[in-house]
């Protein structure tokens, strides 16, 4: 049997101003949903979304009319009766406000405003389209937004961006905007966009769900609308001529874009590079083909996020929050008939302009399909559950099509099914640790670190401690080889408890393995350990905690502290190389006063202080000079207390 | 839900693959410029000669090579130009499958009458940087095919050219299979159902039909679309079939233009329906679809779904099982056997021979952690094996350091078990191949001593491990041969032949103490070596042959118990 679930159970704990369904059944069965045919169909729309109809009507109206609002960049609209506040962005059908370069645009994302849009452990930077971003941030410079965004949150309205098309893209980041400004106890925004383009690319996405803020973004998207495609295409004459095609202020205004079909094709065969692309990826493929194409093909950066409500033109609603279900659908929904190829490239114009009836027409009607399940979706057309399969092909989605949905939701369940298996490993993880820490404790009590014990190898709880070492660094690198492969969900680096698993981990462990390395003398042919020799299990942990805290990059190097130790004990002191000394003296004056504070937090153990220990023999080494009080008699203190 | 437990859904992406290399614009570039050649044909000093374009300042980055023969008969192959000859200019192509290496005929005769042109075109190319586009039609595609085999041999990891070959409608050129290569990656072979060529010497009454291999991907297309393969049995059958059905025997002249603007109008069409819910899972779904779509009635020519399923199972889970855990697994055992040396060292005896007499109750487990190890290793030996010799290489330099250690450490445990069971020879009967391979590869990628290294590894011999992983095979030997020499029964042919044996040891252990290249853990009281010394140092008193200086050194290093200092860095610093 077939139950339709929603599929996302990672993004169910999210905190929504309205109770969430948990399940399709539990759902189904409420009171207030009498009318029959909603009751076959599920619920509303509105309440899956936390959204009512009759703000997602007021804010399709709104963004079509603050399209043309002209000069102003956004109206603000607050409905009698309603808790809420529209903001609607104005549109723009310039260029130069689409691209700004050849092919695609894009730059990285400013991250002074937008910290969050990057990934933690892999660090890199999400891409945005800069024409985007430039607008945006002169909206901002204006200051007009902000301070009726702070008047409205004052009055306790949700806060609600929307926009049309080129509109849509400055909802997108105004909400992002206010997600990364709001404090703890602030409802966040929301953003509703009608026929937006694409605005980020892959990392943009992932930073966004792992922020738990995806649900914060509905999509509605006609069937057949070409600017919700057209980022998947790079810059180019046709470019201009679909701009041209709605820009009032253009001599083509309005006209049929000549040869009538050429641009269609050029924007739909990008896409299909894109999608194409992502399914071989999605599919596992194993064609080291694949590989070297991306040597010699180009491809369009974006990608979708949020969730996604297509609508079908009959009336119908299918939502999708599978984000590469999603890019999927973009290009198979609008792929062509040869016979109707012109009409339908009619209609991608068209249809971008008809939102507001649309969607108050399907919310009417209630017809809504939720693509949940992907991995059981039915492959003919005349399988499995009919609201589902009529759906899917009033979206035109062939076999084809539906293979890349199931590979899409595959996906998503095999991240779901490692990150239970990483769970499943947590107490065998603790365990170790916990010897670890008996290791640790030991040393402490006998007066020999753990850090000289295991560098000097000499008792069997050194080799113990070794094996301990290496499970854990076993099960640590198959979580960071799963990361850099994207196969975890998106939240997990988000997940409180791992964040702390993985401060305890590098806190206690790390010292081993700076010991090992300079126990087998890897610093002498390979470099020092933080720049060559340390593992990436340590870096990802410490930039977890550095995010959650909302701390700069190398905030916590506290597991770092005896490689550094390591590294000063070995340029000689005294001699004579001035700049050398005077940078060693620096980094010794901050490494002490660093020491203090962490032995306070707690971060670094008693065992540091040890009079035996490496550190603690080299300090005594240290001429004057390179103490400083009060840090110099603060640590002596420590020695002997 | 029926799916099996633990197996997870497989798809087929070989039409999503073509559908991107498609709409990609890739093949249009390299397709352009065969036809422009063409064209222009008449204008060449000589008609086989490649035509480079240079990157043009709307594609900086790109470098194109054509070998578009002229359109007279040198562009089809005839049937009976099928025959392989050996070339051993391309022995880098060698493998463990595929020890030699034979081209087709036709192709390598032309290659060969431009090689001394492509040598210097190669060099060329190779200095450049960005996209390299290699590629042509027919028996051009031929020789393209071979000019990016000698490209890729020259090129190393530090080249900046990335270069893919295209070839269109190209008959397959040699025995030699580069599945599981990172090679296979540079190669695109485009065929149409509609061209004979391709399956020319499959189907015709060649002796060495079955030689041919395919290499690189494939993507086959017929008028309803396109799919990629890269298993090369499976395109093996698929040319086959696409041969037999191009009946008639004439050669018909194949518009791979008209193809691809057909292709590139269905990429963007409505898809491929499954009629029927024949097979519920999805990778069975789309493979029928995919051949549907290339025009094979997969039913008429029975292609095996089922071992296609499972040769994509094997290959996924062989790109997916993560090597780091695995990896460290690895060093989990190497840190056991550790403890173990550093416990057996205390007992005054050596872990080998500890592990010999079967000292501790832990032994047993010793033996299931070498199990691990060797197997881990006996399959990264047998991968790097299976790899084009160069690409070997490279694949192996990266863990050979940790490959000595293993060898270094285990050897010994295995030559144990051995010699315990009483027999003899190791090195000849019994040394696993993995053994040997590594150390060849080691010593192909040493670099001698210096006299520094000497020193810091004086210093450090105490903790080294023994270098030469055969010491105590050497060393059982020479305990047998002190056997025949003491035994009253020995023939004095035997006892001649076992002291000259001894002497040889003799001078091999001392030419190791030379170089700090033995553990002093062999000195240890208990250990074998000693026991051996003990036996042996009663009947050297008269050599019968003149004794080399060496051999004298050694007997001295040992009368004298200088060997008790050995390895002391306090002594010998």
């Amino acid at each position: 049997m077939v139950v339709w679930l929603p599929g996302n159970p990672q993004t169910s704990h999210c905190s929504l101003p309205l109770p969430y369904p948990t399940n399709y059944k539990t759902s189904s069965t409420r009171p207030e949903q009498r009318e029959r045919k909603r009751e076959k169909m599920g619920e509303t729309v509105g309440n899956r979304i936390s959204v009512s109809e009759e703000i997602i009507n007021r804010a399709a109206s709104q963004a079509m009319r603050a399209h043309n609002s002209g000069g102003r960049p956004f109206i603000l609209d607050k409905p009698r009766g309603l808790s809420v506040a529209i903001f609607a962005f104005a549109g723009s059908w310039l260029p130069d406000d689409w691209f700004t370069h050849p092919p695609f645009g894009e730059t990285t994302m400013d991250t002074s405003t937008f910290p969050s849009l990057r990934s933690v452990g892999n660090d890199e930077v999400a891409v945005v389209n800069a024409s985007f971003l430039r607008r945006f941030k002169a909206i901002i410079d204006q200051l007009s937004l902000e301070k009726e965004v702070q008047k409205v949150v004052v009055d306790k309205k949700q806060v609600l961006f929307t926009g049309h098309s080129w509109g849509a893209a400055m909802a997108i980041l105004a909400t992002l905007y206010f997600l990364e400004k709001g404090g703890p106890n602030q409802n966040p925004p929301r953003c509703i966009t009608f026929g937006s383009p694409l605005v980020g690319d892959r990392i943009f996405g992932h930073a966004v769900r792992r922020e738990k803020w995806s649900d914060r973004f509905i999509h509605f998207v006609m069937r057949f609308d070409i600017i919700p495609r057209i980022m998947l295409c790079p810059a180019s004459i046709e470019h201009q001529q679909i701009l041209n095609h709605f820009n009032p202020r253009s001599e083509f205004y309005g006209k049929p874009i000549d040869p009538h079909l050429a641009f269609y094709l050029k924007v739909m065969g990008s896409a299909s590079s894109v999608a194409t692309h992502d399914a071989c990826n999605l599919m596992g493929c194993t064609n080291p083909l694949l590989e070297n194409l991306r040597n010699f093909v180009e491809l369009s950066p974006y990608r979708p996020f949020g969730t996604f409500i297509f609508c079908t033109g009959n009336g119908k609603l299918v939502v999708v929050k599978n984000p590469n279900a999603v890019l999927q659908m973009l290009f198979y929904t609008a792929q062509l008939t040869q016979e109707e190829a012109a009409e339908i490239a009619q209609r991608s114009l068209y249809e971008h302009l008809v939102y507001d009836n649309e969607v108050q027409e399907s919310l009417g009607t209630q017809n809504v399909v939720y693509l949940d399940s992907l991995e059981e979706l039915p492959l003919t057309s005349d399988s499995g559950p009919a609201i589902v399969n009529a759906a899917l092909n009033d979206l035109g989605l062939s076999t084809e099509a539906r293979l890349c949905l199931r590979a899409a939701g595959g996906l998503e369940n095999r991240r779901l099914r490692n990150q239970a298996k990483i769970d499943d490993n947590q107490q065998k993880m603790k365990e170790e640790l916990s010897k670890l820490r008996g290791y640790q404790e030991k040393g402490e009590t006998l007066g020999l670190g753990y850090y000289d014990a295991f560098k000097s190898q000499e008792e069997k709880a050194d080799f113990d401690a070794n094996v301990s070492r290496l499970v854990l660094a076993g099960i640590w690198d198959e979580i960071i080889e799963m990361l850099r492969r994207s196969e975890l969900p998106d939240e997990f680096e988000n997940r409180e408890e791992l964040i702390e698993l993985g401060t305890l981990y590098r806190r206690l462990v790390e010292p081993l393995d700076i010991a090992n390395y300079y126990r087998n003398l890897k610093n002498e042919d390979t470099g020092t350990y933080m720049t060559r020799g340390r593992p990436k299990r340590y870096r990802y942990a410490q930039r977890w905690l550095e995010h959650a805290e909302k701390k700069p990059s190398g905030w916590r190097s506290e597991s770092c502290f005896w490689a550094e130790v390591e590294e000063l004990c070995s340029i000689k002191t005294g001699s004579n190389n001035g700049p050398l000394q005077d940078t060693k003296k620096q980094k010794i004056q901050q490494l002490q006063k660093r020491l203090i504070e962490w032995i306070h937090d707690g971060c670094l153990g008693k065992d540091v202080v040890l009079e035996g220990s490496t550190f603690v023999k080299w300090w005594k080494t240290l001429p004057s000079e390179y103490r400083s009080e009060p840090e110099s008699s603060m640590i002596a203190n420590l020695i002997h207390g | 839900m029926e799916r099996r437990m633990n197996q997870v859904p497989l798809f087929s992406s070989a039409g999503e693959l073509a559908n991107m290399v498609i709409t990609s614009n890739l093949i249009d570039v390299a397709l352009a410029k065969i036809f422009e050649l063409q064209r222009g044909q008449a204008a060449l000093p000589c008609s086989v000669q490649p035509m480079v374009y240079d990157p043009t300042p709307n594609e900086p980055n790109r470098t194109i090579v054509v070998f578009a023969p002229s359109p007279d008969s040198t562009q089809y192959p005839l049937p009976q130009g099928g025959d392989l000859v050996p070339y051993p200019d391309f022995d880098f192509l060698c493998t463990k499958e595929c020890p030699s290496v034979s081209i087709n005929g036709a192709a390598l005769e032309l290659f060969e009458s431009l090689k001394n042109h492509l040598s210097v075109l190669k060099t060329e190319l190779i200095a450049r940087d960005g996209q390299l586009i290699i590629t042509g039609h027919s028996l051009g595609g031929s020789v393209a095919s071979l000019f990016t085999l000698y490209l890729l041999d020259s090129m190393n990891k530090k080249s900046k050219c990335r270069p893919i070959c295209i070839t269109f409608g190209s008959p397959l050129i040699g025995d030699f299979g580069l599945q599981h290569s990172q090679w296979n990656s540079f190669f695109l072979h485009v065929v149409s159902n509609k061209d004979p060529v391709p399956g020319l010497f499959l189907t015709s009454s060649h002796s060495q039909t079955t030689a041919y291999k395919p290499f690189g991907t494939y993507l086959l297309c017929s008028e309803l679309g396109c799919a990629c393969y890269d298993d090369s049995d499976l395109i093996l059958k698929l040319l086959t079939v696409i041969s037999s059905e191009v009946a008639g025997g004439l050669l018909q002249v194949v518009d791979y233009g008209e193809i691809l603007r057909n292709l590139k109008k269905r990429a963007i069409c409505k898809g491929r329906w499954l009629a029927v819910e024949r097979f519920a899972d999805p990778f069975s779904a789309g493979i029928v679809m995919e051949l549907e779509t290339i025009g094979i009635d997969w039913t008429k020519h029975n292609i095996d779904i089922r071992r296609m399923e499972a040769e994509a199972r094997s290959l996924a889970m062989k790109t997916k099982a993560f090597d780091a855990k695995k990896l460290n697994d690895i060093k989990k055992y190497m840190a056991l056997l550790e403890w173990y040396k550093k416990r057996s060292k205390d007992a005054g005896k050596g872990y080998y021979d500890c592990f010999k007499n079967g000292e501790f109750k832990r032994d047993i487990r010793i033996g299931e952690f070498m199990g691990h190890l060797n197997a881990y290793w006996e399959d990264m030996v047998a991968q790097a094996e299976r790899k084009p010799q160069k690409e070997g290489a490279s694949f192996r330099t990266s863990w050979l350091f940790a490959g000595t250690t293993y060898r270094r450490m285990v050897e010994p445990l295995d030559i144990a078990v051995f010699y315990k069971d009483g027999k003899r020879d190791y090195i000849k009967k019994a040394r696993s191949q993995h053994y040997k391979l590594l150390e060849q590869w080691y010593e192909e990628a040493a670099k001698p001593t210096t006299r520094e290294e000497l020193d810091s590894k004086k210093q450090k011999v105490s903790v080294l491990l023994t270098e030469d992983s055969c010491f105590w095979a050497h060393l059982e030997e020479a305990i047998l041969s002190c056997k025949s020499l003491t035994n009253a029964n020995s023939t004095p042919e035997l006892r001649e032949s076992s002291g000259n044996d001894l002497v040889k040891f003799g001078e091999y252990v001392m030419e190791q103490i030379e170089n700090y290249a033995v553990s002093p853990e062999i000195f240890l009281k208990d250990s074998s070596f000693m026991k051996w010394w003990g036996e042996y140092k009663a009947y050297i008193t008269s050599p019968s042959n003149p004794c080399s200086s060496r051999f004298i050194e050694f007997i001295d290093f040992m009368k004298t118990g200088r060997y008790g200092v050995y390895g002391r860095s306090e002594v010998a610093a």
